[in-house]
């Protein structure tokens, strides 16, 4: 975890992090682009280095005498951006190269003193143009703020505890509301909507339900039944932090076996928190949260498209440490803010989700959820 | 300045092929279109990338639209097309029934579902035969390289997006009579939006109660911008905002089974002198919207109605835009644009001022080019 940020606000301690690189390269400034596309499983780099999500294409200029530089799209955003924003200078302007090229041409600074990172995460069109503009001349380095960000600041952390504080109450309203005759996407709204009258900004939702779900999507027409089970991803965003449950529950009873097939996933969850600790690979982590579904007969399902991942990262900071996959080898760190899910399907029961949003600490992965994931069901 | 809001994480909303709105022969037309073109260029193949974010060609032409991420169809001029979607092959099955292409891979893993379907239509092909291209301005570096390193020195690429550009303004029955259905969300959403500020919600809880609207109404997507200061500046949703403004001014925006519908809505008794000039520039816009009229013509008249008031900072000089599969289509209309309306295409006009005295007011309506003038959609009073 970053330790200093009683004294610096979070965005400006990263900025200073860059600055030393800028120094041990012997370059002036970076330059960090960021998309408006804002994946919940990517890092926008804008919003790293600023504290302030922009609606647009963005980026921030972090020069090696330690200002800072905001550069928002579109330019009607400018109030809104200034307000926000912990960098020295604010601007908005609906072309972003020429916004960039105008302000780095204004502080004398040239495209050979000049290090990049995102311009991968661009499209075509804009970062031809950044290119063409940098003429080759630049150095790029690629995930220098993803790397910088892989650890949550207390703040951070604290954000991402409220992201799951309005995802259980999402969930909460999914238990009230979940009936009979309800379609998916009206259930989706409700719940939707009702994180967002509680801060909940953008919201990564998916939701369906079935008598036997092959894997969770998002919600569609499919009317609600009795017996249906309902699967829900709900990843709601507050402040620019993603937070994750996954939870499962039965309208109407359970069916035979529920509760102890679920219970294969409760294990494997303790079991990979357990195992999370500062200096693990994540790899390993993965390999122990498979075990429970091993020793149940059920080692055949470890694999897609029985399963995909034993959970991920969470934008819009850093997505790292990636995805808890026995292929991904990074260590784990302090402060690594993740979701661990053992979802699985399994011949009996169908799909089945349990997850819960995690920080690294040194006693292992601390869930962010006040309520771990049970069967639940809603009586009828 | 285009219109602009906060693309969501991933695209909520019933997503699906709805086949009585929009049936398989209706694709059969509009790929016997784009097969014209191909023909007329010289395209042995036309291979069309969108995202999340922008997918106008890719949904016209496969009624396909990524939630989340990339997808790019490959249609031959002869043999059997394949769209690759980015998601993994557990979401294959439900994503791929969203389209016409029976033929649905996972684009993660590109060997085996670009290479070989590519190396076949190679096979078929005399020569160096060449493909159009369409949204390559959207693609990722990484997304551009692996096409570039599987295709290099066996097809010649040709960006597509300016040919296709008329065939995919001109409105269809079907799409008309779509976007008419997501203005009517819309109105739905505004009414409601409206009476959550009457009943005495902050402009944020009356936003919200907006869109919760337009989302049980089966909208696909739904954007809200909303105003606590009046209307001088609109903001997106992020975390709790506080305050209720007079009037309260908002943006809503609503996709229907793939078409936009997009209104501002000025509700309260505030700003009264600027509502009504707002209000008199967009009756004489609308009253000019006939085919072959330079959408220049519209900014300047529009810009004689601010009559040296300031234009709202949302408006700038880009008085109203094509609109339909994209929340914002080419041409706008701002006073160097040499592009005139066109019969059987939907617009939305569009007008704002902020003045110190008068207070702050944004306006828009839809209209549709007709024969011989225009089909007002809607305009939110």
């Amino acid at each position: 975890m970053i330790q200093t940020t009683d004294q610096m606000e979070t965005s400006s301690l990263r900025r200073q992090m860059a600055v030393q690189r800028l120094e041990e390269e012997g370059l002036d400034a970076l330059l960090a682009v960021a998309s408006g596309f804002h994946s919940f499983l990517e890092p926008n780099l804008a919003f790293v280095l600023s504290d302030f999500k922009p609606i647009g294409d963005a980026a921030v200029i972090a020069r090696r005498d330690g200002s800072s530089t905001l550069i928002v799209t579109p330019g009607w955003d400018i109030e809104r951006a200034a307000a926000g924003s912990t960098t020295d200078q604010t601007l908005a302007v609906d072309d972003l190269i020429d916004g960039i090229a105008d302000c780095l041409g204004r502080g004398g600074i040239g495209p050979s003193s000049l290090a990049t990172d995102g311009i991968g995460l661009l499209g075509h069109a804009m970062s031809a143009r950044l290119q063409d503009f940098l003429a080759g001349k630049a150095t790029p380095l690629d995930n220098l703020i993803r790397n910088l960000a892989r650890c949550r600041s207390g703040h951070e952390i604290q954000r991402a505890e409220k992201a799951t504080e309005i995802a259980e109450r999402g969930y909460a309203r999914l238990l009230e509301v979940a009936r009979p005759g309800l379609r998916e996407f009206e259930l989706a709204a409700d719940i939707y909507c009702h994180m967002k009258e509680i801060g909940g900004d953008d919201n990564f939702l998916l939701m369906s339900a079935s008598q036997h779900n092959l894997g969770v999507r998002a919600a569609g027409e499919r009317m609600l039944e009795d017996g249906d089970i309902i699967l829900a991803e709900i990843t709601p965003s507050f402040e620019g932090q993603f937070a994750q449950l996954c939870r499962t529950v039965v309208i109407g009873d359970k069916p035979a076996g529920y509760d102890e097939t679920y219970a294969i996933l409760q294990r494997a969850m303790q079991a990979g928190q357990a195992s999370a600790l500062p200096g693990v690979p994540m790899s390993e982590v993965a390999e122990i949260i498979n075990g429970p579904f091993r020793d149940a007969g059920y080692g055949d399902y470890c694999r897609p498209p029985y399963m995909r991942v034993r959970g991920h990262g969470l934008g819009l900071t850093s997505n790292l440490p990636g995805d808890v996959a026995v292929t991904n080898d990074i260590e784990l760190e302090e402060g690594m803010v993740f979701v661990m899910h053992p979802n699985q399907y399994l011949p009996e029961t169908g799909y089945l989700m349990c997850g819960e949003p995690v920080v690294i600490t040194d006693l292992g992965a601390r869930a962010l959820s006040t309520r771990q994931a049970e069967p639940d069901a809603i009586p009828l | 300045m285009t219109m602009q809001t906060m693309h969501p994480a991933v695209l909520l909303g019933a997503y699906g092929w709805e086949q009585s709105r929009m049936p398989a022969d209706e694709f059969e037309l509009r790929m016997k279109a784009a097969h014209e073109l191909m023909d007329a260029n010289d395209w042995r193949a036309l291979f069309v990338y969108g995202d999340a974010a922008e997918h106008q060609a890719l949904g016209f032409l496969t009624n396909f639209i990524p939630r989340l991420r990339w997808a790019m169809a490959m249609l031959p001029r002869d043999g059997a097309p394949r769209i690759l979607l980015s998601v993994g092959q557990r979401d294959v099955p439900y994503m791929g029934a969203m389209t016409w292409i029976d033929d649905v891979q996972t684009g993660w893993t590109w060997d085996a579902s670009f290479d070989p379907w590519f190396d076949d239509f190679c096979t078929r092909e005399d020569g160096t035969p060449k493909i159009g291209l369409l949204g390559k301005d959207l693609m990722r570096s990484d997304f551009l390289a692996a096409l570039e390193t599987s295709t290099s020195g066996r097809i010649v690429f040709e960006r597509g997006d300016e040919i296709f550009a008329s065939l995919l303004s001109q409105k269809r029955p079907r799409e008309v009579a779509l976007i008419s259905d997501a203005w009517r969300i819309l109105e739905a959403a505004a009414d409601a939006m409206s009476a959550s500020w009457k009943g005495g919600s902050d402009a944020m809880h009356a936003a919200i109660e907006g869109e919760r609207r337009a989302r049980k109404l089966a909208a696909h997507d739904v954007r809200v911008l909303f105003s606590t200061d009046g209307g001088r500046t609109l903001v997106p949703f992020y975390g709790i905002t506080e305050g209720r403004g007079d009037p309260m001014v908002a943006y809503i925006a609503v996709k229907y089974l793939g078409l936009w519908a997009e209104s501002f809505v000025t509700i309260g008794d505030g700003a009264k002198p600027a509502k009504a000039r707002a209000a008199a520039a967009l009756n004489a816009m609308i009253g000019l919207a006939k085919p072959g009229v330079p959408v220049s013509e519209i900014a300047g008249i529009a810009t004689n109605h601010l009559a040296g008031h300031e234009a709202h900072p949302m408006i700038g000089g880009s008085f109203g835009h094509a609109i339909g599969l994209s929340m914002t289509e080419a041409p706008e209309f701002t006073a160097g644009n040499s592009a005139s309306l066109r019969s059987g295409n939907c617009y939305t006009l569009r007008f704002g001022i902020s003045d110190e005295t008068d207070g702050c007011a944004l306006v828009s309506a839809m209209v549709r080019i007709t024969n011989d003038g225009n089909q007002l959609i809607g305009r939110i009073a």
